[in-house]
């Protein structure tokens, strides 16, 4: 799930759960939503990501990008060392500036441990 | 006594004239080059030849000789000799007074004078039209069999490239291949309508129907447009349309395309000769005047056209007549033709053969639901020599929160009747599982309806709910039987067969379906199965069933997929049958993390393409990484992900993941059914996907080699 929130210099981007193919869809329409607030600075929040790949990576420098072309920056907070290490794979760690202040609010989940939730599919209607 | 040239008699002077005047071979004399070799004399035979005497060729002027002669290309460097004042010898071609072509050996030498100059020289011409004719055949002959030799080379050539049309310019290359026989040649298909084609779209059905190649194509420059239609009201006559007869299959063809006519409105022959002079001026810079059409003939239908332009220099004979010289042109293009006609056709039946097969095998397939809250694993091996459809399945329903519906059935048989049968019984299940929570009500509906519905096929079937009571967080089971194996229950070491709640066959449930009811706590597996997993020829089912109690019962596993796995590795040796197994395990959060090492360190998962699959795979992983106590997951996951999603973005089919603990880091296989390998970009920034297998090189030693019919992406975590 992807939340915009929006002040009047900041564009918040709260993300939770897998951010792979599975959620590709809605990427287009969020980017647009994005670019369309205009703000300087664009704040992803990743504290509550249970999974990034490639796929995901490349919403986030599709993102970054069409805000630096804008002179914009793009604030990466809560993602951790596999994130990091997915976007710096992908040659794009410069295009965000990494908040390693930031402490998540809830416990951050790393993947691997305690009992992992089923994905879960939607009922046929 | 040996003659010698003093015993010889003298032969006199005149006696030399006399037979240079008397001998057969036509001979003559001439003055000197200088002065145009004016024939001073001929003998006899030179006027019986020729039927010239000296005075008649004095007329002609100087170089009368030259004038009798046929001109030829060396007539140039024989001169040199006689300017020279040596002996020439040459063959000449001379009309005769018949009219015929006669082919002479001509011998001029010198006569010696005194101050060494060439003032006369006597000719002699040996007829020679028998050899040189007889030559001149056999050169014939042997161009001809270069040409039926290149012909067939040409044909060789074609035969290879229609073996793949999917190769998109496959025509072009063809039709290249033509145009070394004439000088302009091209491809048309009529989908829908001609086209000009390059290659062949395989998907498109081999139709060969449509007119609707009536479409407007605008008039070369310098023409006058004249819209969609080419006549002009009140106009010329029309010619007829030939190129839709042909298309129509009521002319074998080929026929001529005279591109000047003025052809009906919305005719074949008018789109075409519009298309023709528009591409090939373009193409060649050259007008054409006419075109030969060759029908592109499948079994059925003529799929298309082959146009060819002999070029225009000969004369124009009337339609449907190709120009005579041009035989074995037209005979290669009309081979060329119908054997691409063929390979079309061909190709585009196997295209949608195979798809069919491929739509109909996936909708078959049996799919994995995610249910929140229970471990689930399945299986299904369809009998390969069955044409992987079968009459198992299963379905795995999240009903409502907390409420899983699944059922195992099994219609008797495994062709594509069975299939079918199968088919509506799946979906009749569904439909009742989703309005109806119990398992008797929901059973004695599909009796009902199957009833009515005359499934031709006998099935048997298991269905069970399950539900979650969160105060103690166990799951109540009820299920009824449907003439199906009893499931297992596995708890503690020991198995139970769910032999309660039996009934006859599916629609043969006369009396109200029973339901029979069971406690499940954490730990404990449920093993649905059909009767392919058990059964053998040289065995009883009894003897099978005791066999899977027995193993069961030494299952270590503590994750579905393991006991799976241990099911597999100890009873589908050689399965006879389709095989469905569904295997739900209560996870237990206090042992789940214990490592067992018994059980084989090897998994297999077989997922539908479709993203929800990658999140599918990834608990997978992570849940078999926990049971085998590898530390890593997360790169584990990873790596899973990228691969699994390439086999969804670029893959077809089902994906396969299979996971091996090879001691040195986990070894992750993902199969799908397209052949090509996976390809590790650069990474284009603006594409989405780019550095997946970057990734996966970066965390593993990876490779690939084909399986199958596709091809199997392995890759082995590298130590951390």
């Amino acid at each position: 799930m992807i939340e915009i929130a929006t002040s009047s210099t900041t564009t918040t981007l709260v993300i939770a759960g897998d951010l792979d193919l599975a959620e590709r869809d809605q990427f287009p329409e969020i980017a647009a939503r994005v670019v369309g607030l205009r703000r300087q600075l664009l704040v992803i929040d990743m504290c509550r990501v249970t999974f990034m790949d490639s796929t995901g990576a490349a919403f986030l420098i599709s993102l970054a990008d069409s805000g630096r072309k804008r002179g914009g920056a793009t604030v990466l907070r809560g993602a951790d060392e596999r994130d990091l290490f997915v976007l710096e794979v992908c040659g794009a760690l410069e295009l965000f500036r990494i908040d390693t202040d930031h402490r998540c609010e809830s416990a951050s989940q790393s993947p691997g441990t305690g009992p992992v939730q089923l994905p879960q599919r939607p009922r046929p209607s | 006594m040996s003659p010698s040239p003093a015993g010889l008699l003298p032969v006199s002077a005149d006696h030399l004239t006399a037979a240079l005047a008397a001998t057969g071979v036509p001979t003559f004399i001439t003055g000197e080059w200088s002065a145009g070799m004016p024939v001073l004399w001929v003998n006899a035979a030179f006027e019986r030849f020729t039927g010239m005497t000296v005075e008649d060729l004095a007329v002609l002027g100087p170089n009368a000789l030259l004038a009798l002669v046929d001109d030829d290309p060396e007539r140039e460097p024989a001169q040199v000799d006689l300017v020279a004042g040596r002996s020439m010898r040459r063959i000449v071609g001379m009309r005769a007074r018949d009219g015929r072509t006669s082919w002479l050996q001509i011998d001029v030498t010198p006569l010696p004078s005194d101050d060494g100059g060439a003032h006369h020289w006597v000719g002699m011409a040996t007829d020679v039209s028998e050899y040189v004719d007889r030559q001149a055949a056999q050169l014939a002959s042997l161009e001809v069999e270069r040409q039926q030799r290149a012909d067939l080379d040409l044909i060789a050539q074609t035969t290879e490239l229609l073996g793949d049309l999917e190769y998109p310019l496959a025509l072009r290359d063809i039709a290249d291949l033509l145009r070394s026989l004439v000088p302009w040649a091209s491809f048309y298909l009529n989908d829908d309508g001609l086209q000009h084609a390059d290659g062949v779209d395989v998907a498109s059905p081999p139709s060969g129907r449509g007119r609707r190649h009536a479409r407007y194509v605008p008039a070369p420059p310098g023409e006058p447009s004249t819209g969609p239609g080419d006549a002009v009201e009140g106009g010329e006559t029309l010619a007829g349309d030939h190129v839709q007869d042909l298309l129509d299959g009521l002319v074998d063809g080929p026929v001529r395309l005279d591109l000047g006519a003025t052809y009906p409105p919305f005719s074949a022959s008018g789109w075409l000769s519009r298309d023709l002079r528009h591409r090939v001026v373009e193409e060649t810079g050259a007008i054409p005047r006419s075109v030969v059409v060759h029908a592109v003939a499948g079994r059925r239908r003529v799929l298309g056209l082959v146009v060819t332009w002999h070029g225009d220099a000969q004369g124009e004979p009337p339609a449907t007549a190709p120009a005579p010289e041009g035989e074995h042109v037209v005979t290669v293009v009309e081979v060329v033709a119908r054997r691409a006609g063929t390979a079309i056709d061909n190709a585009r039946l196997y295209a949608r053969e195979h798809r069919l097969a491929e739509a109909l095998q996936r909708a078959m397939l049996p799919e994995q639901a995610d249910v929140t809250g229970l471990d689930v694993w399945t299986y299904y091996a369809p009998n390969a020599e069955h044409a992987q459809v079968g009459g198992d399945w299963y379905d795995l329903l999240q009903i409502a929160d907390g409420t899983v519906g699944l059922v195992i059935g099994d219609v008797v048989g495994h062709d594509v009747e069975a299939a079918a049968a199968m088919g509506q019984l799946r979906s009749v299940v569904r439909a009742y599982a989703y309005e109806l929570t119990h398992p008797a009500t929901v059973l004695d509906r599909v009796d009902q309806l199957v009833t009515g519905m005359r499934v031709p096929r006998p099935a048997s079937l298991v269905y069970a709910t399950l539900e979650h009571r969160v105060e103690d967080d166990t799951w109540a089971l009820d299920y009824t039987r449907a003439g199906h194996l009893p499931p297992l229950l596995l708890r503690e070491g020991t198995v139970r067969l769910l032999s309660g709640a039996g009934g006859p066959l599916v629609g043969f449930g006369a009396d109200p379906r029973a339901v029979s009811r069971e406690e499940l706590r954490r730990g404990d597996v449920l093993l649905f199965y059909t009767d392919g997993l058990i059964e053998r020829r040289d065995r009883s089912l009894k003897v099978g069933l005791d066999t899977l109690v027995d193993i069961s019962a030494r299952i270590t596993a503590r994750d579905s997929a393991g006991v799976g796995e241990e099911l597999l590795a100890r009873l589908a040796d050689a399965p006879e049958d389709d095989v469905a197994i569904v295997v739900v395990r209560v996870p237990d959060p206090a042992t789940d993390d214990q490592v067992t090492a018994l059980s084989p360190r090897s998994r297999r998962w077989l997922l539908p393409s479709e993203p929800a699959s990658i999140g599918r795979a990834r608990h997978a992983v992570l849940r078999t990484c926990q049971a085998w106590g590898l530390p890593d997951s997360a790169a584990a996951e990873l790596v899973v992900s990228e691969l699994v999603a390439n086999g969804v973005l670029h893959g077809w089919g089902n994906i396969a993941l299979r996971l091996y603990d090879t001691g040195e880091g986990l070894r992750i296989e993902v199969e799908d059914a397209n052949p090509a390998p996976p390809v590790a970009t650069d990474g284009h920034p603006n594409r989405l996907g780019g550095f997946g297998m970057q990734i996966v090189e970066r965390l593993a030693d990876w490779g690939w080699r084909p399986a199958g019919s596709g091809k199997l992406v392995w890759a082995r975590l590298r130590a951390t």
